[in-house]
């Protein structure tokens, strides 16, 4: 028990949303990874606990000053070493999964004597969970800086999903973080292999990065220069994460959410970027002198008022494409519109946008229903919020 | 009005499938219903009739407490390949939950207690027609399910799967992952309502999330003073 309490806590700061692969699913095997309805576990923050999240090992051999198992901080923390059989872990994961606790596994590691070894050992467990006990549930493995092609290939073949940890968004700014890894040959090189591997139908739910926010002195739009390249057909990522880099003391553990403020805002962009096909120059827009995003905005606000042309907008003629950058309007809120718009139906009142989804606040000034825009455009022509 | 020209994904088939099971719903009311997803199915779907809407409210709510239980409804497992779990229901939905929890883990008998009845389902083709389970306890219909099952079925799991410790070491994980610092009531309630944190039988959850909720009261952050 102590042992994943141990590797469990050592976990909890990876982050990963999906629990679904488009993979077949083996008859007389345990688990399934289809897409279903709900979650089925939750923290009181909030985040989805529906992958049993653990290392493998916690030794490692890098320094990375944010995280709780590098070398300094371990020192510094008196953390204990442990590690997992490979028949514990398979024991633990079908245990959670019968239980309805869980969805998969989120296997992750420390770098133990190397990168490669600890990959073997990584395989090892992932092979004993799928062929031994045949299970077909969801796994997310964690790559390792600096591993070689063919021992990622071998843990691909058993995973669902992949990711590694860029962590920081170019070489210099990682190496004010890290000393014992290189950003290009341990990092880059690495994530190279991996749209290759997506070609061959190998890990099927795609693969995914997390940025650690706050651990050097990197700007947001470093951040997004990364972010973005990440997202072209060169690369194509499924998703990319963020995380604020949290004080590893005790002391430090009750601060205010406006703190998390910098990484919603991420997150904003990131979402504009792949669900409302912004395109990065005008997200780029959104970011201020210094480099970052403001925080008291909604960029999609921000990205509204520069776009003084086609607003307002008359909602009952207006395209898809125009919809989705209404502040207050989404994906479903967009397509319930354009189903009215094609049964004929005129929305007249902010009762009738209200009860379609459109959030009103964020909505109105950008909108004209019939002849009349909703509220007074105060500011509109104005680039408020430091843009 | 506006609401219902979208929310009919589901056929008045489906609705009116699962507004049977809904507690309130007598044999007249279904037998109304019936007569009118024969003649006029899309009263239903639309909910523009009084007798539609009430049919439909009734589907969603139904639906809605198979989808939140199933989810969160935890288990308690036998070597036997059965597989335990008990819920309050509100609804008649008892037969539903533990076939969508059949669908779920298909190599395993289900045996789903809810307020007033239970359920024994499984997804298994190669198990000969179960017998009618009867007993005075929820223990003796266990018991007669694990001994049908240990006759029965051949495959199954090392032992060392199934220990008694399971929901400890849960507990224990559970604690772990939790980051003190984005604690946030809204978000939990959003993905885990009141609703299915009572019905669920969600224990160690449920009090996790009392106690840190009651942490915080203890120590309030100065949160609005910097928005």
């Amino acid at each position: 028990m102590e042992k994943l309490r141990i590797l469990g806590e050592a976990a909890k700061y990876d982050i990963c949303a999906s629990t679904a692969s488009p993979r077949a699913h083996t008859p007389g095997s345990i688990g399934k990874a289809v897409s279903t309805g709900i979650c089925h576990s939750f923290l009181p923050d909030g985040r989805c606990i529906s992958l049993l999240k653990v290392l493998i090992t916690n030794q490692c051999i890098h320094d990375c000053t944010y995280c709780i198992n590098s070398t300094k901080n371990r020192k510094q923390f008196k953390h204990s070493i442990t590690s997992f059989e490979p028949e514990e872990l398979a024991r633990l994961t079908i245990g959670f999964y019968l239980r309805n606790y869980i969805e998969g596994l989120f296997l992750s590691s420390g770098v133990g004597k190397s990168a490669n070894c600890q990959a073997e050992i990584i395989h090892e467990a992932l092979h004993v969970l799928r062929n031994k006990y045949k299970f077909d549930g969801y796994v997310h493995a964690k790559v390792l800086p600096g591993i070689g092609k063919d021992e990622l290939l071998r843990i691909g073949e058993l995973a669902d999903r992949v990711s590694i940890n860029v962590e920081l968004p170019n070489k210099s700014r990682f190496s004010e973080t890290c000393s014992t890894k290189d950003f290009y040959s341990d990092i880059i090189k690495v994530t190279k292999y991996l749209p290759e591997m997506r070609k061959k139908g190998e890990i099927p739910a795609g693969y995914t990065t997390q940025y650690v926010i706050g651990a050097a002195k990197e700007t947001d739009k470093e951040i997004l220069d990364s972010v973005f390249d990440f997202y072209t057909d060169d690369w194509d990522f499924r998703r990319q994460y963020y995380s604020t880099c949290l004080p590893l003391e005790e002391k430090s553990r009750s601060f205010p959410r406006s703190f998390f403020l910098r990484e919603h805002r991420l997150y904003q962009i990131d979402w504009l970027r792949r669900i409302y096909k912004y395109s990065p120059d005008e997200l780029m827009n959104v970011v201020n002198d210094e480099g970052f995003i403001p925080l008291k905005i909604d960029p999609k606000v921000t990205l509204a008022r520069m776009n003084t042309e086609i607003f307002p907008l008359d909602i009952n003629c207006a395209t898809y494409d125009e919809l989705m950058r209404v502040p207050g309007i989404g994906h479903t809120s967009a397509m319930r519109v354009l189903k009215l718009q094609q049964q004929g139906v005129k929305l007249k009142k902010n009762l009738q946008l209200k009860s379609i989804g459109i959030v009103l606040k964020r909505a109105l000034p950008f909108l004209k229903i019939g002849s009349k825009t909703q509220l007074t455009l105060d500011n509109f022509n104005t680039t408020k919020g430091g843009v | 009005m506006f609401r219902n020209l979208f929310g009919c994904s589901l056929s008045a088939e489906e609705y009116f499938n699962a507004a049977s099971y809904h507690k309130e719903s007598t044999n007249d009311l279904i037998i109304k219903a019936k007569f009118l997803l024969e003649t006029k199915p899309f009263e239903i779907t639309t909910g523009c009739s009084d007798l539609g809407k009430l049919v439909k409210k009734r589907g969603n709510a139904v639906l809605r407490e198979v989808h939140l239980l199933s989810a969160y409804m935890r288990l308690k497992p036998y070597s036997e390949m059965v597989l335990v779990g008990e819920c309050n229901n509100e609804h008649d939905t008892c037969y539903l939950i533990a076939k969508s929890l059949a669908r779920r883990f298909d190599r395993f008998v289900i045996i789903v207690f809810a307020s007033k009845s239970f359920s024994v389902v499984t997804n298994r083709t190669d198990l000969p027609e179960f017998p009618k389970f009867r007993g005075s306890s929820k223990q003796t219909i266990i018991e007669k399910v694990r001994c049908f099952a240990k006759q029965t079925i051949k495959d199954g799991f090392p032992k060392e799967f199934f220990n008694e410790d399971g929901d400890s070491l849960w507990e224990k994980y559970y604690e772990t992952q939790f980051l003190e610092q984005r604690l946030n009531v809204k978000l939990f309630r959003k993905f885990i309502p009141k609703y299915a944190l009572e019905k669920a039988n969600m224990k160690i959850e449920k009090e996790f999330y009392e106690k840190v909720v009651e942490q915080r009261k203890e120590k309030h952050t100065l949160d609005f003073f910097f928005d």
